[in-house]
């Protein structure tokens, strides 16, 4: 390529860069514009994990409220509630019991 | 032609020269109310909301918290198809279509609530029909996952959220959090868009609450309140468990009790705190402190002799009383044993009205304790001078008015070592934001009685549970027990004097006597089958107090022979007598020197684990158990001796 070619090539040149410039300012404000789509996207599939965690939770405390295991204890198990009688004092200092 | 061609080209450069500064003009040239039009329509505000902060107790363990819910709202102006709208919407809500109808008939009506508080399945339900007119806003649900444990202390919320009573009206400012209305930047399908992070941004939840109370204990406490209530056909009752030392509170419980999801379908009269809110007499159980007046201002000893009139002693124109008993002479402590009024009233008068009533005062009555909840009573401390009756009354607990917790609150001053200290139910507080905890430290407000007084109390007031006195049925198998009964008259309300037949029977005591862990008060109000604090207080007491011993962990102290006398001493006085020395001084027999230690394997065929265990309590053996059932064989066998390494098997079959 001659010098004079090169020098016709330059607004050529100049236009294209601006455009390219142009294009990748457009290109990346869309793919913020996506990334952010994606984003809220997660974030509301996270909300809902968290939710779901949190119901959980509060079905995991429902499920072991003390009144529940005690009514479960008594009618599923035949427990009953322990009387002052059964209860064993172990005193002995060396008192050591292996199973 | 040319000169056309250049007309219109200058035409058309003119028009575009015209839409260039008309566009420059409005894109450059700051103008007021094009931006506010334009932040209209590409801004919108979002609400973050905080979610309410959980409540859990001591152990962690759940006691409120929050979770997300939404409620159905319509504008019965822009539905369409009315009829078949509820009928849908009935069917998804579990309504007849009639009730949904209703509410959405009325067209000139341009928002009614149709559901509140459904679950998200639910919501998502009616979100796929896609009606025009109804909304759903997403809101948050308190959830109380124990119901009724703990639910007068805890309080609750109203249905928009905002806290009621208990707990949660207390922490309301720590719980709620903040909401925050953020401004975003929104597309054209109206969905907020990114920017600098600004939509992540998670509003801070409100605080959590970690509680002192154990809901394992509380519960316990409820259904033993609850069984006494029944079975006494009493009105109500009300129990309270503090740490003896701090005055932290473990449980609280009133009795009958409501669900705190339900709370507004309860009246306001069960939903009371009746713990802090309501006013008694104390009676008997007041009497410690007029004994404990008179110990720091040196007036007796716990040995002093009091001469209790025989049952009766007559002040000014009234006679007082001893129950059913007429007792002569009695030493301070068995005054307090016997629950002598005649005893305690010589003592108030040997106190002094002013003395008393700065006694009374400084362990907390008349006051508020400063406890954590709302709606603390006062109780009332009648002002100086007290007429002789006066005085009377008020060393057996007549004339003078407390809540249940300033009267366990100052049993704890009694028996801690003196230390008066501001009751409190949350333990620690969590920040949301950054996770630390803030522990809260206990408040000590004054002290009461010098650490040797308050032995000197814990001494007496286990007498009361001794063989022989009122609260013997407070006893618990292993563990001395402290306290003091009261069966109180409950005042008119409607004018002067007591309702004929109507008692309060209160138990206030700690456990284990020694080095008090525990103070427990049981009240209950108007018991009918029986009335006394023995029968109906103490055994409650006894329950809780066992209960709440072997949770936390303290070893029972066994006052036997096998925990008093030595161990070689033993075995000398169990050896068969051929082996034992003729004659044997004391200092020997003590030191057991000269005793030949003869022990055999106990005989401990056919017993059950259980069996095998009380049998063997004491000794000091290495058990090894193999098989399950009862005890088939032993190595060595019975009535061998005892291995050195003090091993035996046990075969169970």
């Amino acid at each position: 390529m001659n010098r004079v070619t090169a020098q016709a090539l330059k607004p050529f040149i100049s236009v294209m860069l601006i455009i390219m410039t142009l294009f990748g300012i457009v290109f990346l404000q869309m793919e913020e514009r996506r990334n952010g789509y994606a984003l809220l996207k997660l974030r509301r599939e996270h909300k809902i994990l968290l939710e779901e965690k949190r119901t959980r939770e509060i079905q995991l405390a429902k499920i072991t409220r003390p009144q529940l295991l005690e009514s479960m204890a008594h009618s599923r198990f035949t427990l009953k509630k322990v009387q002052a009688s059964q209860i064993i004092h172990l005193s002995g200092e060396g008192l050591k019991v292996v199973r | 032609m040319k000169s056309r061609i250049v007309i219109l080209f200058v035409g058309f450069c003119c028009l575009w020269g015209l839409l260039i500064l008309r566009a420059a003009s409005l894109q450059v040239i700051p103008h007021e109310r094009l931006k506010t039009l334009q932040e209209r329509q590409f801004r919108t505000v979002v609400t973050l909301q905080s979610r309410r902060g959980a409540i859990t107790d001591h152990q962690g363990r759940e006691l409120a918290l929050s979770t997300t819910a939404f409620s159905l709202y319509a504008d019965p102006k822009i539905i369409e198809g009315r009829r078949s709208v509820a009928r849908k919407v009935a069917k998804i809500l579990g309504h007849s279509p009639a009730t949904v109808y209703s509410k959405i008939k009325d067209s000139r009506r341009r928002f009614v609530w149709i559901q509140r508080m459904m679950d998200p399945s639910m919501a998502e339900k009616i979100k796929a029909l896609d009606i025009r007119g109804l909304s759903l806003v997403e809101e948050w649900r308190r959830i109380y996952p124990n119901e009724s444990v703990l639910s007068h202390t805890l309080g609750f919320l109203g249905i928009d959220g905002q806290a009621l009573e208990g707990l949660e009206l207390q922490y309301d400012e720590s719980l709620r959090g903040n909401q925050k209305k953020v401004m975003v930047r929104r597309d054209a399908r109206g969905r907020p868009l990114v920017a600098d992070g600004l939509l992540f941004q998670q509003n801070p939840d409100g605080h959590d609450l970690r509680l002192t109370v154990d809901s394992e204990l509380q519960y316990m406490l409820e259904s033993e309140l609850r069984a006494a209530v029944s079975g006494f056909e009493a009105d109500s009752a009300v129990g309270i468990v503090l740490d003896a030392q701090t005055s932290a509170i473990r449980a609280m419980a009133t009795v009958p009790t409501f669900d705190a999801n339900k709370a507004m379908k309860t009246g306001a009269d069960t939903r009371r705190n009746r713990a802090i809110t309501d006013l008694m007499e104390p009676g008997s159980t007041m009497k410690p402190f007029v004994i404990a007046g008179a110990l720091r201002e040196k007036k007796l000893q716990p040995n002093s002799k009091y001469f209790c009139e025989n049952g009766t002693f007559k002040i000014a124109d009234r006679i007082i009383r001893d129950d059913q008993h007429k007792f002569g002479w009695l030493s301070v402590s068995e005054i307090l044993s016997f629950s002598s009024n005649i005893g305690t009233t010589k003592i108030a008068f040997q106190l002094g009205e002013e003395s008393l009533r700065r006694t009374l005062s400084d362990f907390g009555f008349g006051a508020k304790l400063g406890v954590d909840l709302p709606g603390e009573a006062r109780g009332s401390l009648l002002p100086l001078p007290w007429r002789s009756h006066l005085l009377s009354n008020v060393s057996f607990g007549q004339g003078v008015s407390t809540t249940a917790l300033q009267v366990a609150n100052a049993y704890a001053a009694a028996v801690n070592g003196g230390m008066l200290n501001s009751p409190y139910i949350v333990d620690a507080v969590r920040d949301s934001e950054s996770g630390l905890l803030k522990e809260i430290a206990p408040k000590p407000i004054r002290r009461v009685l010098t650490p040797e007084e308050s032995a000197q109390m814990r001494l007496m007031l286990a007498g009361v549970a001794a063989p022989g006195g009122t609260g013997v049925a407070a006893n618990v198998n292993g563990f001395i027990v402290g306290g003091k009964t009261g069966t109180a008259q409950k005042p008119n309300p409607k004018g002067r004097g007591y309702l004929p037949g109507a008692y309060i029977s209160s138990f206030a005591g700690f456990i284990p006597a020694h080095d008090p862990r525990f103070v427990i008060y049981i009240a209950v109000d108007q018991p009918r089958k029986a009335y006394y604090a023995s029968q109906v207080a103490a055994p409650i007491f006894a329950k809780i107090a066992s209960y709440a011993v072997r949770k936390s962990g303290v070893a029972p102290l066994l006052l036997s022979e096998r925990n008093l006398v030595r161990k070689k001493s033993r075995a000398v006085a169990v050896a068969p007598a051929e082996d034992a020395p003729d004659v044997m001084a004391a200092a020997d027999l003590l030191n057991g020197k000269a005793a030949k230690e003869v022990e055999i394997v106990p005989d401990l065929s056919k017993l059950t684990l259980r069996e095998v265990l009380r049998r063997v309590n004491g000794k000091e053996l290495q058990l090894k158990m193999l098989g399950r059932g009862v005890v088939s064989e032993t190595i060595p066998a019975a009535g061998e001796p005892v291995p050195a390494d003090r091993e035996i098997t046990v075969f169970l079959r």
